[in-house]
């Protein structure tokens, strides 16, 4: 699920993420499904694989939002960067480390996007939101990262480099 | 070598990041941007309305549920209320009787009530005779006048320990003498099928529809003034040796509920004066 189809997949999950999922906002905290795509999809196919992912979601996500466009790519940039720093790629089946991972870097992905926006003129009460916001996030985000990782484990299988046969090892 | 490639995709996409950020912040990219967007607005667009409805129709389940609930809980509720209409009204039609009758006794301080229920009506077609949830262990005794405040009811008729039975004036063989207050003329109003008639009327005496009939107080069966009823017909032969008039009752003899046994009238026993044979 890469290339072309993730611009589709994206889109969807942009439109999910500004359409459906605010109606379950608890507490000021809804699931953000772009960064647990971006975060899920770069730990399985690694750094590389994620930027492209980040600066696209980014992109498509600040294209129907409020924010100047590049903010939230540059957030998610930032966030899989370091993830690929503390994790590196996980394996489909260690269903403990994505969550885990997913609450810290909505954290970090809020910290960009409220930094971002100060720099750029528009000055928030960071604290206030960091509490109200990003902590009720981070614990949703915590949730909904286990499916969200296991779904893209299934769609999305990890390319692994196949062994070279003998003929090849002969040369 | 790898790692020093991951960082440096890093740095090139940090770097045009911020380039991005900074032509949307100088308005730059406003253009492409509203250009790109119109096909994911119109998708948003689509997806919040769906979204909407769907949500609003969960909304109105919701509320459909919550308004049975409220109408289960309302109509238990209105349940409960009627049936404490329904007892209240009962208490303040007990309430309105017996207020009439201490109202009526209050009239007559110089006789002694005892308030008495019916229990029973008798079930024979051709007797008028109840039965009152008060006996000789009340000191009810027999002949014992029985009244309501709108007139003279009947009178007791035997005595058990707890009930009596009292024999309505309706009844085809009660005979009380009576008295037409403005009339003066006396008689005996005889119980009949579905009333009251009063005989032996002086023929001489000038009757009027309206008048009041009371209780004469002779023959010692019941008290002096107590209304029996209104005259409201009256019939007069040439051949006949007395006037006859009917009289309306103003109690509900088939609907009576709470009566007064006049408990301090001795009824005066003429059988001793008879003549034998």
């Amino acid at each position: 699920m890469g290339g072309y189809l993730s611009i589709p997949v994206l889109a969807l999950a942009v439109v999910i993420q500004a359409t459906v999922l605010p109606e379950l906002r608890i507490a000021g905290g809804a699931p953000d499904l772009l960064l647990l795509l971006v975060l899920g999809y770069s730990l399985l196919q690694g750094f590389e694989r994620g930027v492209v992912w980040a600066i696209v979601g980014g992109l498509l996500h600040d294209l129907i939002s409020a924010v100047p466009e590049g903010v939230t790519s540059l957030a998610l940039v930032a966030t899989i960067g370091a993830a690929a720093l503390v994790v590196g790629r996980n394996t489909p089946r260690n269903l403990v480390i994505p969550p885990l991972l997913a609450a810290g870097a909505t954290v970090l992905y809020h910290i960009v996007v409220l930094v971002a926006l100060l720099v750029v003129g528009r000055p928030l009460p960071i604290p206030a939101l960091l509490m109200y916001v990003t902590v009720p996030t981070a614990v949703y985000n915590l949730v909904v990262m286990v499916p969200v990782y296991h779904l893209l484990a299934v769609f999305s299988p990890v390319r692994r480099p196949r062994p070279l046969d003998d003929r090849q090892r002969r040369l | 070598m790898y790692r020093s490639n991951r960082l440096l995709l890093f740095v090139i996409s940090v770097i045009l990041c911020g380039i991005l950020i900074a032509l949307s912040v100088a308005g730059l990219t406003a253009p492409i941007g509203n250009l790109l967007a119109v096909p994911l607005q119109w998708v948003e667009g689509v997806a919040n309305g769906l979204v909407m409805r769907t949500t609003g129709l969960a909304e109105d389940i919701l509320t459909i549920q919550q308004l049975e609930e409220r109408n289960r809980s309302l109509e238990a509720a209105l349940a409960a209320y009627q049936a404490e209409i329904v007892e209240l009204r009962e208490i303040r039609h007990d309430y309105d009787r017996i207020a009439a009758l201490l109202e009526y006794t209050r009239a007559r301080q110089n006789e002694e009530y005892l308030v008495a229920d019916v229990i029973g009506r008798d079930i024979s077609a051709f007797t008028r005779v109840i039965f009152i949830n008060r006996g000789a262990r009340d000191g009810v005794t027999e002949g014992m006048p029985v009244v309501t405040e709108k007139g003279l009811v009947g009178r007791v008729t035997q005595v058990s320990a707890n009930a009596a039975p009292v024999l309505l004036i309706t009844d085809p063989i009660s005979a009380v003498n009576a008295r037409l207050l403005n009339s003066r003329a006396e008689g005996s109003v005889l119980g009949q099928a579905g009333g009251l008639r009063m005989t032996y009327i002086d023929l001489n005496a000038t009757l009027q529809e309206g008048d009041t009939a009371v209780t004469s107080g002779l023959g010692g069966n019941f008290p002096e003034g107590i209304i029996i009823g209104q005259v409201t017909s009256i019939r007069q032969f040439q051949f006949e040796l007395f006037q006859e008039a009917e009289i309306r009752s103003l109690n509900d003899f088939d609907r009576l509920e709470t009566v007064l046994v006049i408990t301090n009238f001795q009824p005066v026993d003429l059988s001793v004066f008879e003549r034998p044979g």
